[in-house]
């Protein structure tokens, strides 16, 4: 058996033993077992975000403290002693919701600290999860291998908070599908080289720096463009808004790069964010800057509305985010070569939600000087995508999206892209979708996919 | 000896354990936790028994009684006074499929925050 064969067997085990274990089983990666929390706390069909794992990212992390006067009943008389007020109150905390060193049914359960991990700056749990994507497609345009079944994903994730101060976060491709070429493999995700077998993300976020509301990003991550980054989806397939590519080039707006991030959650629903990029195959540092607004639900720090419980609206049920982006850059194919694109991407996003249904609206421009890099044809990009869901039941979700992406105002491709998902566990999910893409110059095309993802 | 380590031990486990409010009353462990229905008084009865069929379709009731126990939502670390029982009311109301109408989550609210009451009281 060889090793690829192994992994597949290994990964069909672990999903066996989930769907055995759904009468006990827990959403369990690592920001679940820190904070003892469900997936469902932040997500709505994982890894798609809920407005409140939206908040929790944008802070670092961090459940953001709703009060200055966060003390707790028993907590109101006065510290003791010549120490840190802060670190005498957090300890005190520690004491009033447990220790793990006192194991006693009869103490309610509750986030068990450990003294000594929190002294030393020390996540309380291992902050280490996996995640594991197969698919399978079935491409009816192609003349041999229609059916393809693959495990296309094992990613090794871990992320937390130190002392609330330092966040970090990673992701390892343990294994990737190759570089995605529907001559070779049918996987529309966009994958490929240089990030399949490497660092996808890693990233550390000075939460708060110099006591101001920025943080501070440094690392291997996806800049802030769009509302939603590629992994904050609950389909298989990518927007084409961040995902397309012109010409030669390779940028696409959702790319993991080198970079250093600025941004802040300012007056509780303004989100600004911008960087510098530094990327391989360009000659000098790129740019971006996104800026979004909240409008209704919960805001940017997760604060509830304060709503009438008494008069009802429908107002209490919707929130609007808008959003908007810009990115400058200058690549090649290699950086040996003197021959370069300069480009510009933008783009305006809108995600409404109204109870159980959603609807996300995505436009992106582009202008790249000379994307087949050599001559000096200079192309404009515009790509439009709509997609609206609907929460059936906690588990189940249905989506239709629409794209269109017209390059040089002539050659235009549509999609027409239904997709259905269910978590019959929160952390095992199974999504189903079917792409029809009527291109100008070619024929129709159709493809189905099944993906299975599950994180542990 | 033994006996010296087993009163060390108990002595230990008491002040640590003394913190928790012992105001509000629970029947049950881990994920049958819940309320002791004696403490609930007459005309917050519907209010209860839509919190023991409501709250339970997403987390436990464990989860409360902790919040109320202890004066700390377990998942934030944040305060569970009565700005948080409306606030969790309202989350909950605007939560898709909590299946939750107004009516219940103000009943609700006004459950927990005699609870919080009488957690507080000496």
């Amino acid at each position: 058996m060889n090793k690829s064969n192994k992994i597949i067997l290994f990964l069909a085990a672990l999903l066996l033993a989930n769907c055995l274990a759904a009468g006990t089983s827990h959403a369990i990666p690592a920001f679940s077992r820190e904070y003892n929390a469900e997936c469902t706390t932040c997500h709505t069909l994982f890894p798609e975000l809920n407005e409140y794992g939206d908040a929790f990212l944008k802070n670092g992390f961090v459940w953001t403290k709703h009060r200055k006067d966060a003390a707790t009943p028993d907590m109101n008389e006065a510290v003791k002693g010549e120490g840190d007020p802060e670190v005498l109150k957090k300890l005190k905390e520690i004491a009033l919701v447990g220790n793990p060193k006192v194991d006693d049914e009869s103490t309610p359960a509750g986030p068990k600290k450990s003294e000594p991990l929190w002294l030393s700056g020390l996540p309380q749990t291992l902050p280490i999860s996996l995640a594991a994507t197969l698919n399978a497609s079935y491409n009816d345009d192609l003349e041999y291998d229609k059916l393809d079944l693959s495990t296309r994903a094992v990613s090794l994730l871990a992320g937390g908070v130190l002392r609330d101060k330092i966040a970090f976060y990673l992701k390892y491709n343990l294994y990737a599908e190759g570089e995605y070429d529907p001559a070779v493999s049918n996987t529309p995700l966009n994958l490929g080289s240089p990030y399949s077998n490497d660092l996808e993300q890693f990233y550390l976020v000075w939460r708060n720096s110099f006591g101001t509301p920025v943080n501070i990003k440094a690392g291997r991550f996806r800049p802030q463009l769009s509302l939603w980054q590629k992994s904050n989806k609950a389909g298989i397939s990518d927007f084409a808004t961040t995902s397309y590519r012109v010409g030669s080039s390779n940028f696409t707006a959702d790319a993991t790069n080198d970079a250093i991030e600025a941004n802040a959650v300012l007056f509780n629903r303004l989100y600004v964010a911008g960087g510098i990029v530094d990327r391989d195959g360009q000659d000098t540092n790129e740019g971006y800057g996104h800026i979004s607004v909240k409008i209704g639900g919960s805001d940017f720090r997760a604060r509830e509305p304060d709503l009438d419980l008494d008069v009802e609206s429908i107002f209490d049920y919707m929130y609007l985010t808008i959003g908007g982006y810009g990115y400058f850059g200058r690549n090649a194919l290699d950086s040996a070569s003197s021959e370069r694109n300069d480009f510009f991407r933008g783009g305006v996003d809108m995600d409404f939600v109204m109870m159980n249904a959603r609807l996300k609206l995505a436009w992106a421009h582009g202008e790249d000087k000379s994307p087949y890099i050599g001559s000096d044809q200079e192309v404009t990009t515009d790509v439009f995508a709509a997609q609206g869901e609907y929460l059936f039941t906690t588990d189940l979700m249905g989506m239709f999206r629409y794209e269109y992406q017209e390059i040089d105002a002539g050659d235009s491709v549509q999609r027409y892209i239904p997709a259905v998902a269910y978590t019959p566990l929160q952390n095992a999910k199974f999504t189903l979708e079917y792409q029809h893409a009527q291109a100008d110059n070619s024929s129709d095309s159709n493809l189905f996919l099944l993906g299975v993802r599950v994180a542990f | 000896m033994r006996f010296l380590k087993m009163f060390i031990l108990l002595a230990l486990f008491a002040v640590v354990a003394t913190p928790v409010h012992a105001k509000i009353r629970s029947v049950g462990k881990g994920d049958k936790m819940n309320f002791d229905p004696s403490q609930i008084p007459a005309d917050l009865k519907p209010a209860f028994e839509i919190m023991k069929v409501k709250c339970i379709q997403c987390h436990t009731q464990e989860r409360t009684v902790i919040s109320i126990q202890t004066g700390i939502a377990p998942v934030t670390g944040q305060p569970f006074d009565k700005q948080a029982t409306k606030a969790y009311g309202i989350k909950m109301l605007r939560k898709p499929k909590s299946n939750m109408n107004r009516d219940e989550v103000k009943k609700v609210v006004d459950l927990m925050n005699f609870l919080i009451d009488e957690a507080a009281k000496p």
